[in-house]
């Protein structure tokens, strides 16, 4: 099946510092994508790439046979790139159904953005569509609080519902489940299952290889910005790069050293292979 | 209405109105310290277009469309700075505009200009209703949520396609014209416009009642402006002193509720304690 995301030698450096350093990447149209990697990876970077924070410094990223280097950031979502974020980026002065009604911004006409007020029926398409994807999250009876000092996972489940609102074709789910217990997790993961369209392409950064296993048919993992491994999710969380990757090389024990009257050498001394 | 009670409510009105003007770039996220040089823009259009035999009504309204065009030119360069840059840069429009008056002779120059049409408080209210509808419908359509969104989260606003440069511009050109009527409404009820009276401090105190009334609702700088309108009078008998118990209001004030005086949780509360699940 076609690619509906090509990321073609893409790099991207912060003035001497190689973030992502020429990763190319395929993730097929439907598929559910997973990215994988330690802390600094660059996963959410590639997500920053994809939704237009950054730009790239090489290559070039590819939505559906065009290229997307200069669509400028407001421009992303009318291109149907949705995504959430690592670090909660709810308006906290907003409540719930009106951040998940933000998420339709780019859909709505200019004169119903500027004439009809939100609560007449000129929007009343549009509360209804909010209120029926905050139901199939269990946000129902949140949808008239404010975000602000709603839980966690609350708040996790708005930024879901607001990406899932604007009826992207592309989703980007940056960590959905960090900071969830397992219970939420364990929902979360039913529910993303569950609600989300077949249409839509899904790549999801998730530090949980076993959310990742559960949701995704497909997963690339990462370090230091470099593909390490690609495959089905339980091959690569099995890739000896990737295990090494998260847990680091394997030190050498007290009984794999050299004695020291067999070596003439101290018998401690500093590994410099140690990371 | 007794002649002390009229004044008192003229200037009430002239300042929610003003109030407004700073509340909607306010709500963005952006502090316009030029709301004095669009006041004065509005109030001698408004004066000049009267005097020449206009309606009063086409007059106020030329006044509000004069201070619009003149916001939206300026928010086009000032809206490229940022923070404290862009405060500073409104401050010298405002300033800019004040020194102009002072020196056009056409409006009598330092010497002030008498304005020939009266308004009184009655049809001031009404204007200031039609200030108020506008605002409330406003911030509950979308460009109302845009307005917040941008003012919470800019960046985070613009990933879901909110044109953030142009909710800012907007804003203050929706300000501008606010401080257009706010000032054609001060020359039409007092009569005589001195350019001195445009300045600095009417920008803040404008400001003030926006802030301290609230900026989560549209109705904070309502309260805002009146609150702060009426305590310095209330604190007239005290002579001197009133300067005094208005700023420690306001200190009192920023310690106790530094959101303002009126804001969503407090009326998200309200509702649920009426309501009791």
């Amino acid at each position: 099946m076609m690619p509906l995301l090509f990321l073609h030698g893409v790099s991207l450096t912060f003035g001497g510092l190689s973030v992502i350093d020429n990763l190319d990447i395929q993730v097929r149209k439907g598929s559910r994508c997973g990215l994988i990697g330690p802390n600094g990876a660059g996963k959410t970077t590639i997500f920053n790439l994809l939704s237009g924070v950054y730009r790239v410094t090489a290559g070039q990223i590819l939505l559906d046979d065009e290229p997307i280097d200069d669509v400028p950031l407001d421009r992303r979502i009318h291109l149907g790139i949705g995504r959430t974020f690592q670090n909660l980026r709810l308006m906290k002065q907003l409540t719930v159904l009106q951040n998940i009604m933000l998420g339709q911004h780019h859909l709505v006409g200019p004169w119903t953005r500027i004439l009809a007020p939100l609560a007449t029926p000129w929007n009343r398409c549009w509360r209804e569509e909010a209120i029926d994807v905050a139901d199939t999250l269990g946000l129902r009876e949140d949808i008239h609080r404010l975000a602000q000092g709603l839980p966690y996972g609350v708040q996790k489940r708005i930024e879901v519902a607001r990406a899932l609102v604007g009826r992207p074709r592309l989703l980007l789910l940056d960590e959905p489940a960090a900071g969830l217990n397992s219970n939420e997790r364990n929902e979360l993961a039913t529910v993303l299952a569950t609600s989300l369209p077949s249409e839509t392409t899904v790549l999801i950064v998730e530090h949980d290889t076993d959310f990742v296993r559960s949701l995704c048919d497909h997963a690339v993992a990462l370090n230091f910005g470099q593909k390490i491994a690609e495959g089905d999710p339980a091959s690569v969380c099995r890739h000896p790069l990737v295990i090494e990757a998260y847990l680091g090389k394997d030190e050498p024990t007290y009984h794999d050293l050299p004695t020291p009257a067999a070596s003439h050498e101290p018998a401690f001394r500093r590994n410099d292979n140690a990371a | 209405m007794s002649g002390y009670a009229s004044q008192i409510a003229a200037i009430l009105i002239v300042n929610i109105v003003a109030a407004y003007s700073a509340y909607m770039p306010l709500a963005c996220g952006q502090l316009n310290l030029g709301i004095a040089g669009f006041m004065a823009i509005g109030a001698y259009t408004s004066a000049v277009l009267s005097n020449h035999g206009f309606a009063l009504e086409v007059s106020i309204l030329c006044g509000a469309c004069a201070s619009t065009i003149a916001g939206f030119a300026v928010s086009l360069p000032v809206l490229r700075a940022r923070g404290i840059y862009l405060t500073i840069a409104t401050l010298a429009f405002s300033e800019v505009v004040a020194a102009v008056l002072l020196n056009l002779h056409v409006v009598g120059a330092a010497s002030g200009f008498v304005v020939a049409d009266h308004m009184s408080v009655v049809p001031m209210f009404v204007t200031m209703l039609i200030v108020l509808a506008v605002v409330g419908w406003l911030s509950s359509t979308r460009f109302g949520l845009c307005m917040t969104a941008v003012r919470n989260d800019g960046r985070g606003a613009a990933v879901f396609g909110v044109k953030v440069r142009r909710v800012e511009v907007a804003a203050l050109t929706i300000g501008a014209g606010f401080a257009g009527v706010a000032g054609a409404l001060y020359a039409h009820h007092f009569n005589y416009l001195e350019a001195q009276h445009f300045n600095v401090l009417l920008s803040t105190y404008a400001l003030l009642y926006a802030l301290l009334g609230g900026l989560q609702t549209p109705f904070g700088p309502l309260i805002g402006a009146v609150v702060f309108t009426l305590v310095p009078e209330i604190l007239r008998s005290t002579d001197q002193w009133r300067y005094v118990g208005f700023g420690i209001c306001i200190i009192l004030l920023m310690l106790l509720r530094p959101e303002g005086l009126l804001t969503k949780r407090l009326i998200h509360e309200l509702r649920f304690r009426r309501r009791p699940a």
